[in-house]
């Protein structure tokens, strides 16, 4: 067994405290205090907006219309116009949470999201790779306008709790 | 006056045939006619004498007979001993415009003939034996579908965070529900038509090129909250004695009273119901104009209310006939009409399939024809464009390809809708309370398509606040003296139904969408919220036997269970689908379950599905070796590839069958035309197209994470 000396106990009291302070200064903005839940990755923070999707490696044309809002507090909005729907997005709510590079979700129907995400922060943006590999969704930053907020359509969907989940 | 019978005779064959062995001798066969045994007289009748107006009968000529009565030699054809006739004339008016489609229904063969001192079972007989006569039909009674059980209103309190300043919407709980316990106990929050939203957000109210005709009592057309949105004759010049747009109508300034075949709708006969006036408010009282009430499609305060048809077809109480009925169809359908709000139907629903009804009732159901004809209607609205435009006017913006009828189910509280009502070709509306519950008097199962609230009496009998509350007539007999009144029935849903339908097709023509009518009406019948849900257990509360005043046997709420159509129709629903339906999203490599209920409303999973199609390059593109199909009201689908595609889904909108239909000349004048097939009562198909997308993941809800 390692015996661990005060020499030893030192270093690591000073390594958890460089951590902590090296914490709570990547998570403060200049003028502003955020406070993010320990599962959430700061940098998933924010407004995001679909530009790409790729399927099987294939580009895809016809994609939703698709906005991200995720919060501090492990709140988000998805937006989300699709089909026919000429005027209006879908909006969709929940909680997420981050760990290990994955990003994992859960709608307010207590459906959970269909897959969970490995993101990645790239120069385009946040892109997103679906647990089995068969899809990547390219999200940039962008502020969600504000009339996709307010027009938007509350979905309430009944949950099916027989229907199997990924 | 109309007598009314209120006894039901059932459709006994004997019975008939003693009746015309008491009537018919040598001395009664017609001239140009010839004998012919009981059993092919008989034929020619039919239906019974119950519930018929005395003193008349409805004759369809022969061609050759209707040929010589255009030249007005009709008298002469129906001559016969035992027979004084002393009226004859076409049952509809015949003009340039309208003769090709009355004659492709078979119409302008219809006549109406009038006689004195014989029963009208025996003049049935007597005509029945003329060569000149094909069918004879007796002129029967319908009823309304409301209790009429009017209660006044008392003055309101406008209430606040209300889209309108309509002193009595806070009232109006069936369109906007907060759950007040002083509407009922039982008041549900959110048990409305869910029509808020439209009014606020969307500023839809209606528009003012939507003609909704009112089949039913007279439209009070001077009541403070009508009168801006009665539709108005514009090509007619008021009192002239001229029919100066050439219809075949002289003066028909808002409408034309068919029970008097006149120009003046009538309100002030004794005994008057106020049914009417109460119907067209639900559909069309005036929004916004801080007085009264408000409509479902009454407009925004700006002048861009619906506008409403009278079709007069009752006078005094509460009962219409068959003639007046299939003349308002035809005329409503002349003049533009593009909803028929119908609050009637047969008593104690005695028919119990679309082929048994059509048999005995050969001239409404071939109005109802008629007005639904798609042709007509185009060539229809064609020459209205022309006439406006050539008046210096905007022509009218076609939004839907065919007209909508819509019915109310009726009140006698049994397990199958009424007809005309439960017609495969009618929208069939059942009724709910403030409760959101099925109503006590409510018809339900075969023939239903929806519901929506009716009112219900009997969830406060002390105030009659769990009823409908909307405009009325001062001068009938009921409610004291007022212009609001409360009504409860199916009559009363019924135009919640037609509102609602007027406010899609008033939102369809700002987004400059145009529909078929059969992709509009799986929209309405889709749009719905979930009653079935809430009918597990539990009894309903039936009332009184209004005949014997005894306590009625409370019913479970289990009989109800899937048999109220789609689901209570929510307004906002509709809206959302005519803007567009999302794409559904599944999964690729594995074969799963989807909710359809974005696609065909909260009950989708209790509906029963007809078909599910993909076409075969769809198919090859998403690697989808088996037909998708829908179980338990899911879909089931197993896409090999990413991709898209679209499939269609057809189901059935209300209860698991739709009665047959087959389409063929029956008349003998090359003109094809859709007749019932055989004996069944069901539900409408509706067809919904999805766009589905394949995707490596997919969630339960739609959302694209």
């Amino acid at each position: 067994m390692a015996l661990i000396t005060k020499d030893m106990k030192r270093l690591l009291y000073i390594i958890l405290t460089a951590s902590a302070a090296l914490m709570a200064a990547s998570c403060e903005k200049a003028g502003e205090s955020i406070s993010t839940p320990a599962a959430l990755d700061p940098s998933v923070i924010g407004e995001w907006h679909l530009s790409r999707m790729l399927a099987e490696g294939n580009l895809i044309e016809d994609m939703p219309d698709v906005y991200l809002a995720i919060n501090p507090d492990g709140t988000f909005e998805l937006y989300q116009k699709s089909g026919t729907q000429s005027l209006r997005h879908d909006r969709f709510t929940g909680t997420c949470y981050t760990q290990d590079g994955i990003l994992s979700g859960v709608y307010s129907n207590g459906d959970a999201w269909g897959s969970k995400w490995e993101y990645v922060m790239t120069l385009d943006g946040l892109l997103l790779k679906s647990f089995n590999m068969l899809e990547e969704n390219l999200y940039v930053k962008t502020e969600i306008p504000r009339e996709v907020r307010i027009n938007a359509n509350d979905v309430v969907v009944k949950s099916y709790s027989t229907a199997p989940i990924l | 006056m109309s007598i009314i019978s209120r006894i039901s005779v059932p459709f006994v064959s004997a019975v008939m045939l003693v009746t015309l062995s008491g009537c018919i001798d040598e001395s009664h066969v017609g001239k140009g006619g010839s004998t012919s045994d009981a059993g092919s007289v008989m034929d020619k009748i039919i239906n019974t004498p119950s519930q018929a107006v005395p003193g008349e009968l409805l004759v369809c000529l022969s061609a050759d007979a209707a040929e010589k009565a255009c030249k007005g030699e009709g008298l002469d054809m129906l001559k016969c001993e035992g027979i004084a006739v002393t009226g004859f004339s076409p049952v509809f008016h015949v003009t340039e415009h309208n003769r090709k489609y009355l004659r492709k229904h078979q119409l302008d063969r219809w006549y109406k003939v009038s006689f004195d001192g014989i029963g009208v079972d025996c003049a049935a007989a007597a005509l029945a034996e003329l060569g000149t006569v094909s069918k004879v039909q007796y002129n029967t009674m319908t009823s309304c579908g409301s209790d009429a059980k009017a209660v006044r209103s008392e003055a309101s309190v406008t209430k606040g965070n209300l889209p309108f300043n309509d002193e009595k919407l806070s009232d109006q709980w069936h369109y906007i529900n907060t759950g007040d316990k002083t509407v009922a106990t039982e008041a549900l929050e959110g048990a409305d038509i869910s029509v808020k939203d439209v009014w606020s957000r969307l500023n839809v109210g209606g528009d003012k090129e939507i003609v909704v005709a009112i089949l039913d009592g007279p439209v009070k057309y001077t009541h403070e909250d009508l009168k801006d949105n009665m539709w108005t004759n514009i090509f007619e010049i008021s009192n002239d004695g001229i029919d100066n747009d050439g219809n075949g109508y002289v003066d028909d300034i808002h409408g034309w009273n068919f029970e008097r075949d006149t120009s003046k709708i009538d309100w002030t006969k004794r005994n008057e119901s106020g049914h009417g006036t109460h119907v067209a408010g639900i559909v069309g009282a005036v929004n916004n104009n801080g007085t009264g009430v408000c409509g479902v499609a009454g407009g925004t305060g700006n002048g861009d209310g619906v506008r409403i048809m009278s079709c007069q077809i009752m006078e005094g109480g509460i009962s219409s006939n068959i003639n007046s009925a299939a003349h308002a169809f035809v005329y409503a359908a002349d003049n533009g009409a593009h909803i028929a709000q119908c609050s009637f139907g047969y008593q104690n629903a005695v028919y119990k399939s679309d082929y048994e009804y059509f048999s005995s009732y050969g001239i409404e159901y071939f109005a109802i024809q008629y007005f639904l004809d798609k042709e007509r209607f185009a060539e229809m609205e064609e020459r209205l464009n022309k006439k406006l435009i050539e008046s210096g006017k905007l022509a009218r913006t076609r939004i839907i390809d065919g007209p909508l009828v819509i019915f109310a189910a009726g009140n006698d509280g049994l397990p199958y809708s009424s007809y005309p009502g439960a017609l495969m070709d009618c929208i069939c509306v059942t009724g709910t309370g403030p409760d959101g519950l099925p109503a006590y008097y409510t018809n339900f199962g075969p023939g239903c398509n929806i519901s929506a609230p009716g009112g219900d009496y009997y969830l406060n009998t002390e105030t009659g606040k769990s009823q409908i509350l909307s405009t009325f007539v001062s001068e009938a007999t009921e409610a004291g003296g007022s212009d609001y009144a409360y009504m409860g029935g199916t009559s009363m849903a019924c135009p919640h139904v037609s509102g609602v339908a007027a406010l899609g097709l008033a939102y369809a023509k700002r987004l400059g969408k145009t529909f078929t009518r059969e992709e509009f009406i799986a929209m309405l019948l889709s749009s719905v919220n979930d009653i079935d849900s809430r009918l597990n257990s539990g009894y309903k509360y039936l009332g009184l036997d209004p005949s014997t005043g005894a306590e009625l046997p409370s019913r479970p709420y289990s009989s109800y269970q899937y048999n109220m159509g789609t689901g209570s129709i929510d307004a906002w629903k509709l809206m959302m689908n005519i803007e567009g339906t999302p794409t559904l999203c599944v999964k690729v490599g594995s074969e799963r379950r989807y909710s359809l209920d974005r696609y065909f409303g909260e009950a989708s999973e209790y509906m029963t599905y007809e078909s599910v199609e993909m076409d075969r390059e769809t198919m090859q593109a998403l690697g989808i070796k088996r037909m998708p199909k829908v179980e338990n009201g899911m879909l089931v689908i197993n896409p090999g590839k990413t991709g898209s595609g679209k499939l269609t889904i057809k189901a059935i909108a209300g209860g698991n069958s739709v009665a047959g239909s087959m389409q063929g000349d029956f008349s003998g004048n090359g003109d094809i035309v859709t007749v019932p097939s055989y004996d069944g009562m069901g539900g409408m198909y509706i067809t919904r197209e999805i766009s589905i997308i394949s995707r490596g993941i997919a969630s339960n809800n739609g959302g694209w994470l």
